[in-house]
Parts: C-alpha cells; structure tokens; sequence
C-alpha cells in the first residue's frame, strides 16, 4: 500500500540521505526493495488494533517457559 | 602443527590429569590461531598475553587444589565472534564505522563461560555488522572455508565457523537474527545452537536487531554444544527478552535415542525453491529417523511463508535505527553492501514495522497448536543450494549473485521470527566436498530434546570421523 502520505515521506528521505552524499539510484533501490518487503509481509492476521498483540510474544513465551519447567 | 580436533570432554580428561596442560594448550591454540586461523581469514584479534596470563592462574590455582575444576569446561580454549565484549578488548563488528573501537564491558555469555573456567583466546570475523549470509567482508576479512578454501564459510558467524571447523577451538560463540549460527555451521561442517528467543542473555553483544538477535554457539559435536548452552543458558538482567527457565540438564537423555518421537516433514515453504540433490539428502536423513524407531509424518507449519518477508524486514527497520547517526556522519565508512542493506529500512512505513511485530505471538500460535503439537520437531534444509564459491557469491563483483543470496535464508529467517529453537546438524558431504546438512526446528524450550534428536543422528552419521578430508589439515 503505497498512498500519497508515503510518496511524500520517500522524497524526504531521499533528500535527507543524498544531502550526505549517497547515491540516489542507490536510495531508489533500497525504496524499491522495502515497498517489496512490505508487500510480501502482507497483512497478517493478528488483528494490529489490538495493543495485546504488541506484548503478546513475550508474554507467551513466559507462559510457555513457566509451563515447560513444570 | 595443528590443533589436535578434540572434544570439550576429552580435553577436558587431559586436563583433569594434568592442570599445567592447561598452558600448553592455550599457546597451542594461540599459535594455531596467529598461523592458521590468520591463512583462513578467520582471527581480527588474538588476546595473547590476557590468554596466557588466565590459563597460569586456572593452572595454579588448579594444582595448589583451589579451584573449583567441578566443570568441564574449566581450561578449554575459546574465541568467539567479533560481536562479543570483553573490557579493553577491540570490538569493531566487522565494520570500519567501528575502528579502533574498544569494547566497554564484557558480555553476559562470555562472563558465563569465564565464570566455568574457560580461557578466551580472541575474536573471531564477522560480516559486517553481522548482516550478511555469505561471509564477505571487505573491511574485516572474507573467510575461506577449512574443507576448500574456494568456498564460502557462511555468515555472518563466518570466523567461528572456520576455526572450530579447523579444530583450532572446540566452540565459538556466534549470533544469529536469521541464520547467522546455523549457515555457517552448515557451511563448516559444524553443530549450531540457535536457543528458544530470550534463553541466552544478549547484554554486550553488538545488536543488529534486537527483537530478532539471539546467540548461540558452535561446535563440532552434539554433546559440546549441549556443554555450552547449559553453561550459557541464564536469565540477563541487563536484556529485557531475557525469559526465566530452568533448563533441564542437557546431558541427562541426550543419548536416549529417538524411538517414539514425531518428526515432521514441512509440507509448505521449506522445500520450495530447494534443488533437488538438498532435499534428496534432507529425505535420506528423514528416512534414517524412521529406520531408528520415530514417527515421521508430513505436517504444514501455518503462516511461515509470511516470517521470511516479516524477518526482513524487522532487521532492515531495526538495523537502520541502530546506525541511523553513523549513516548520516560517516556512511563512506560502510561497506556498500551493509549501507545499502541498512538503508532499506527507512523506507519501510511505520505501519509495517507494527504489523511484522504485532502479528509476531499469532503466527507463533498458530505454529504450536497445529504443527508441535503433532510433532516434536520439524526438519528442513538450511541452505537451499549447494554451498557457493566466494566468487560466485559476491554480489559486489557479480550483481547475479543477488538473487541467489537472497534466498540463502529462505528456511532460517522463518525460525527467528517466531523465535523457536533451532539446531544445525552435519549429515555428509556434497559432489563439491563441502558438508551437508539439517536443520532441526522444535518448540520453544525444547532444546534438550532436539539435541537428544540431533545426538541420534549423530551417531549414526559420525560426520568428523571424515576429518581427513579437511582441507587445511592435510596440508
């Protein structure tokens, strides 16, 4: 999901890192290979509005150790 | 004259018979280390005097009887990947961004194994910044392959790989956010712990990710690598993923066999895109598994094929952040591959970041109930080719090589996403010489019985009594 926001955000960041003297076609690919990422990444399914889920793995792996030592 | 190739507990027998061996062998692995470990590109430091001056103090203290020589690890030999601290000593990562650096502290693991007597010799090369499969490194060292110096070691573990495998010590310590223990190991001919997420302490390791990083060692054989994530395995209090668990003894079962367990057979991801004469190999071993009395069944591991792409990207948004102030002071500074690796992860939204965290626990979930709960561990490739020559796998010198590289971690990333324990074993030789291998992928905390698994097979296979055929011993 590329929208205009994002765009907008990608010339900034383009601009930024060229100030300091890296090369654009090298910024452009490392864009291009993160809209990849993300499209490959997808949606998943683990229902992102819900703030548990951010904690979520380590809380279960605290459960899974606290079960498999007993 | 080259290391002798022994075990931690034969050294440690020879040890236990005469403490002042202690010395000769910490020069031995010094010299093997200044010789050897310098023609393999392996060693960017060796710690001679503070080695020597460690093993005369476990010696004396050893024959005045004043030490505590309960474990076995006390007066073996290590050196570990260039990522691990030790105050005063040079800590540069692999990279130039960090020449001259001298580490602050030491690391929690290492603290660990000097807390059991071992003697630390050096660090070992990494790729740069530990992110990277091949082992390339233009600032630090590419490392060759002990079996056909032609070869890539792996990555980014790349120096631990070549010096255990070269027998000059009989464990290194590496680190691994999507693969970095298991591919080298796998290219070295090497066992490679990777432990459930938040079992290892990670204080004083240089992150590359920290959601995604954990550590682990390499050995030459099941029962050293059980010997040292016993000694490692420990609640950090200085790493928030740190997890509580009582580790059973790791030694207890190991040699119980695999009658009555369940081994899965991925049906989905892990065998894609696999050539032909890996999956043969991975299919004789599951066949093996069979013939000494396990279950083996097919089994779908749900939502994987997401990990790879969510690994990715976690590293590339977390690596980015990390060195997000070098980039803009000193970017020349960066090797081009890391610096264009790393920049990757700006231009990741931040939404994407959330979600590859926020849909982490669900995948994990998902994995638990509907495959370890039918088996007890899944076995997969590691690399999904043939191992590579250094040629063909630099991707500064042959953009080809991208895409091939890219898929280099195609079963390892998965692992790390989800944070499961994995461990790579050695199974043979492939038509070029270089070593074989599988990777054992179980259920968080289930590391005694993977090793258990992996021991069996072990056995069966004795990949290192082949040691001939290395390369650089028969020099």
């Amino acid at each position: 999901m590329v929208d205009e926001t994002d765009n907008e955000h990608e010339a900034l960041l383009i601009s930024k890192f060229a100030a300091v003297g890296i090369a654009s076609e090298t910024l452009a690919d490392a864009a291009d290979v993160a809209k990849r990422l993300c499209t490959q990444s997808g949606p998943g399914d683990g229902g992102t509005l819900d703030p548990r889920h951010y904690i979520d793995h380590q809380h279960l792996f605290l459960k899974l150790a606290r079960k498999t030592s007993i | 004259m080259t290391a002798p190739l022994k075990t931690i507990e034969e050294l440690r027998v020879d040890i236990a018979t005469d403490p002042a061996s202690i010395v000769e062998l910490t020069s031995q692995v010094l010299s093997d280390l200044d010789s050897l470990g310098r023609q393999l590109n392996a060693v960017v430091h060796i710690a001679k005097n503070d080695a020597i001056a460690r093993a005369e103090g476990l010696r004396d203290t050893a024959i005045r009887d004043e030490a505590d020589r309960s474990s076995t690890l006390f007066g073996i030999p290590v050196a570990h990947k260039e990522l691990y601290m030790r105050v005063g000593w040079p800590c540069e990562g692999g990279s130039k961004t960090l020449a001259g650096h001298h580490a602050p502290r030491t690391a929690f693991a290492v603290d660990r194994l000097d807390r059991q007597g071992t003697v630390d010799c050096g660090r070992l090369t990494s790729v740069e910044l530990a992110l990277g499969t091949t082992g390339h490194n233009a600032y630090a060292g590419t490392p060759t392959n002990p079996w056909n110096p032609q070869y890539i070691c792996g990555g980014s573990s790349s120096g631990s790989g070549a010096v255990v495998a070269a027998g000059i010590v009989p464990v290194s310590l590496g680190s691994d956010t999507g693969g970095s223990v298991r591919l080298p190991a796998a290219a070295c001919g090497l066992v490679g712990i990777k432990p459930t997420h938040g079992l290892v302490g990670r204080s004083g390791v240089i992150a590359l990710s920290p959601t995604l990083d954990t550590v682990g060692p390499l050995t030459r054989s099941v029962r050293d690598g059980a010997i040292v994530l016993q000694a490692i395995a420990a609640v950090d209090d200085e790493d928030s993923s740190s997890v509580p668990f009582d580790l059973p003894d790791l030694l207890h079962n190991l040699e119980d066999g695999i009658a009555g367990l369940r081994i899965g057979w991925p049906s989905n991801h892990f065998f894609e895109n696999t050539e032909g004469s890996v999956a043969d190999g991975i299919d004789e071993v599951f066949r093996l598994m069979g013939r000494l009395g396990a279950e083996c069944v097919d089994v779908e591991v749900p939502g994987i094929e997401i990990a790879n792409a969510m690994t990715m990207l976690i590293i590339a948004v977390e690596g980015a952040t990390l060195h997000e102030r070098t980039i803009l002071e000193n970017h020349s500074a960066f090797g081009e591959q890391t610096l264009a690796r790393l920049l990757v992860g700006f231009f990741i939204p931040a939404r994407d970041y959330y979600n590859a965290l926020a849909n982490r626990a669900s995948v994990a979930k998902r994995v638990l109930a509907e495959t370890f709960e039918r088996v007890d561990t899944v076995i997969t490739p590691v690399w999904p080719y043939p191992l590579p020559t250094i040629e063909e796998s630099d991707v500064g010198a042959n953009p080809e090589a991208a895409k091939m590289l890219l898929r280099s971690g195609h079963n390892t990333r998965p692992v790390n996403y989800l944070g499961f324990p994995a461990v790579n074993l050695p199974t043979g030789f492939d038509a070029n010489g270089l070593p074989t291998s599988v990777q054992l992928i179980g259920a968080p905390y289930t590391e005694a019985k993977l090793l258990r698994i992996a021991r069996a097979l072990e056995r069966e296979l004795n990949f290192w009594s082949t040691r001939p055929r290395l390369s650089v011993l028969a020099k």
